[in-house]
């Protein structure tokens, strides 16, 4: 397993994954925004979720590609994300790291002093 | 702000996001009004300590147009920085005492160099801005140095002066040495804002050249007082601190940077707004 995912980039991640959100084709920067907000049932930052789409470009766990700008958005491109298979297993070591975390744990914690 | 503040790859595709939902949801769900606070929102979740950070070093070492604006910025404060050390140097060195307002206008030209940062949106403008305020100061300069020349040569009685203002009759016409000079640099932070606006059709350029004349050409003049007053050019008063007509002068007289940046700030905009209607005015007829 490389580098471990924060919570941050696994929610990010996961809604590229399609088709088990609605974004399909809309997966660019607003869109992945509105289900990154959605997901983690709170307000972020759209400089946050554009940084981590960079770094997550970088490592090569998702890809990108620019679409012709429409009149609505004055003819600038859109860029377009799809998660890569790299990108897929680091979900899945992630998840599996989880799932170790707590193996054997009962559910919910509870505090026993 | 925000093209700044993106790499170069995400700058279109970013502010086109932005502007299609500003557009088609975030207008017709909040207004205008609220709308544009929406944006200011979004644009402000892009600035980070690291982002900031990242845009000035880029500033400064790409060989893009901000970069050679920073650099020509930078020694434009370079130069007022020095200016104003040799300033403190000959009033320490003149025993003046405490320099009344020296904090003041250090802070007025260390805005004045940032407001130029902002306000300049190409080389060419800091080059024009420079220019301006370099021959504007220097007119600033000579009309206060040949008032100055005046006091020095035929001083008039400070008791006699404070008199005739405490008479009902009096008037500042009566006294040309006094309102021309006024008059004069007036005229001088107004021409430059007009010629300014002129050129560049942007009453902030105006204002701005107006801001720059004032503080170069007070500069100027201030240390070429404190350091004439390091020398045995007069008469000593009777504790040999510094020559009387300086003293008639209430010592260097710093506060007069602040003071007339202020009036230039006002005058420059006023020729500004001239300047700016003069500007229009050639590009109607150009057009007919």
């Amino acid at each position: 397993m490389a580098d471990v995912l924060g919570a941050f980039e696994q929610a990010v991640l996961l809604s590229l994954v399609r088709p088990v959100t609605a974004l399909g084709k809309e997966a660019y920067g607003r869109g992945i925004l509105t289900e990154v907000r959605h997901r983690l049932g709170r307000e972020v930052s759209a400089g946050a979720v554009y940084a981590t789409l960079d770094r997550l470009e970088q490592k090569g766990l998702i890809s990108s590609e620019l679409e012709a700008g429409t009149a609505v958005r004055a003819g600038r491109p859109r860029r377009c994300y799809a998660i890569a298979a790299a990108g897929v297993r680091a979900l899945n070591d992630a998840k599996a790291a989880a799932d170790r975390l707590y193996t054997g744990m009962r559910w919910p914690l509870r505090h026993t002093p | 702000m925000l093209r700044a503040l993106l790499e170069p790859r995400n700058r279109d595709t970013v502010t086109g996001d932005l502007l299609e939902e500003y557009r088609e949801i975030v207008v017709p769900e909040r207004g205008r009004f609220g709308a544009r606070i929406w944006y200011i929102r979004e644009v402000a979740s892009f600035v980070t300590t690291r982002r900031l950070v990242k845009v000035s070093i880029v500033w400064l070492r790409e060989d893009a147009m901000f970069d050679r604006l920073a650099r020509t910025s930078w020694v434009w404060l370079v130069a007022g920085s020095a200016a104003l050390a040799g300033l403190l140097v000959a009033l320490i060195r003149s025993n003046f005492g405490p320099p009344a307002g020296l904090g003041l206008f250090i802070a007025i030209s260390m805005m004045l160099g940032a407001s130029a940062m902002i306000a300049t949106r190409a080389r060419p403008d800091a080059r024009s801005l420079w220019r301006i305020g370099l021959v504007c100061g220097t007119l600033v300069t000579l009309v206060l140095v040949i008032r100055l020349l005046f006091e020095v040569l035929d001083p008039v009685d400070p008791v006699e002066r404070f008199l005739a203002q405490a008479r009902d009759d009096y008037s500042e016409f009566n006294y040309p040495r006094r309102w021309i000079p006024a008059a004069a640099v007036a005229l001088i932070l107004m021409g430059g804002g007009l010629h300014a606006a002129r050129r560049t059709a942007r009453v902030g350029m105006g204002t701005l050249a107006a801001l720059t004349a004032s503080v170069l050409g007070s500069l100027v003049y201030v240390t070429l007082v404190a350091l004439g007053n390091t020398l045995p050019l007069g008469p000593q008063d009777p504790l040999g601190n510094s020559p009387r007509y300086l003293q008639f002068f209430g010592n260097v007289p710093t506060m007069l940077i602040p003071i007339l940046a202020m009036f230039s700030a006002v005058l420059g905009t006023i020729g500004a707004l001239f300047g700016r209607a003069l500007s229009c005015l050639g590009a109607k007829t150009a057009h007919n």
